[in-house]
């Protein structure tokens, strides 16, 4: 009973995480995409201004997806604590 | 096999790649663009791209108007004045932008006002960030009654004069160099200064620059004020300078080379009088030293 509460709550971490990355990602995309559209609109073919928020700000959202997608709520400290258990077991 | 992935899953990694992909992409316009774009070397390169190869137009033009002064306004590239034998203004520039359409957005006014000659960049609205850099070559003659040159981000220049032409020269960012002038104001706020004079007033202010200057002449009833913050000033006078000295550094040494009455002397700071006295003259730095020398 106490691993399946356990697995409840990683994967509602998980999914609460990846929810997070998609509202993240979706408002990153759409704010861009208006900016976008004045900077071309006042200065069309102009120095694209734009790109200043979306680099500073992408890099949040990079580091968002990261962590939502690579780490998967534990799956590397997982791999890990396993590996040192393995080696302790090993040096026993 | 059921698969692993969700939709969820799979609209995430792909909104995921398309950031990433925007992160590099705006890096990689953001460093060929300005201001990386005087930065050398493979990955600075600004031939090409999204945002426009950098084209040029070169012109010279040559005003037959009889001015008496000349006013030179830019935003960005350097400006220089020349003097030469001739009573005309030629007024030679190269102004550059990316891409041939940004370049035609804006033109190089040249305009006889008065007794002035006005040269300026007029960039159309709005001009946003597309302010194109042009450099300036001028060449004038030394009998124009003033030089007035204001820049954003460029060095200014005046050389050859014949006759001490008064001047009033500005720049936010680059050196301000004349080795020829009359009442002379001079002001740069990232930038060194270097000047000779001759004339009735002087002012020089750089923020963060060293100011060196030659003082040929100093009529009565003028004044001498030379300040910097970060930077030391360099001052040599005629022999037969006459003033009230007042030397002020807040971090750094005082010196003055010239016989006088002093008033008050420490280590960062010296007031007195050489000769009479009759023209007030001042230096002040913030961290730099302040020495003023007889001219050699």
């Amino acid at each position: 009973m106490a691993v399946r509460d356990e697995k409840l709550e990683r994967a509602k971490k998980i999914a609460h995480r990846k929810m997070d990355f998609l509202r993240h990602v979706i408002i990153y995309l759409l704010v861009m995409a208006v900016l976008a559209i004045i900077n071309n609109i006042s200065t069309p073919g102009g120095y694209q201004w734009w790109l200043w928020p979306a680099l500073g700000w992408g890099i949040g959202v990079v580091a968002n997806f990261l962590s939502a997608f690579l780490y998967s709520g534990g799956s590397l400290e997982k791999r890990l604590i396993q590996k040192e258990m393995e080696r302790m077991g090993d040096e026993e | 096999m059921k698969s692993k992935r969700s939709a969820a899953d799979i609209l995430g990694i792909v909104l995921g790649v398309a950031a990433l992909a925007l992160v590099i992409a705006a890096l990689v316009y953001l460093l060929g663009a300005r201001p990386f774009h005087r930065l050398r070397g493979p990955w600075f390169q600004t031939g090409s791209g999204w945002s426009g190869a950098w084209v040029s137009e070169e012109r010279t033009e040559e005003v037959s108007q009889r001015v008496q002064a000349l006013s030179v306004n830019n935003i960005s590239g350097p400006v220089r004045v020349e003097g030469w034998d001739r009573d005309t203004i030629e007024v030679h520039y190269v102004k550059k932008a990316r891409g041939q359409q940004a370049l035609e957005d804006f033109r190089i006014e040249i305009l006889a006002e008065g007794d002035t000659l006005k040269v300026q960049p007029v960039y159309a609205p709005p001009a946003g960030f597309r302010f194109g850099p042009v450099s300036f070559d001028l060449k004038v003659p030394s009998t124009l009654r003033e030089i007035r040159v204001h820049n954003v981000s460029g060095r200014i220049e005046v050389s050859s004069l014949a006759a001490d032409v008064q001047q009033d020269l500005e720049t936010v960012s680059g050196a301000i160099f004349t080795d020829r002038s009359g009442n002379l104001r001079a002001k740069s706020t990232s930038g060194g200064i270097e000047f000779s004079f001759a004339g009735n007033r002087l002012y020089a202010k750089s923020v963060s620059g060293a100011i060196n200057g030659k003082i040929r002449n100093l009529g009565r009833g003028g004044s001498v004020e030379v300040e910097s913050v970060s930077g030391s000033v360099n001052l040599s006078a005629f022999a037969g300078l006459d003033a009230e000295l007042h030397l002020r550094s807040t971090s750094g040494s005082v010196s003055c080379g010239f016989p006088m009455q002093i008033t008050e002397q420490r280590r960062s700071r010296l007031e007195g009088r050489i000769g009479t006295g009759a023209v007030p003259l001042s230096a002040k730095t913030v961290s730099g030293s302040i020495n003023l020398s007889p001219l050699e």
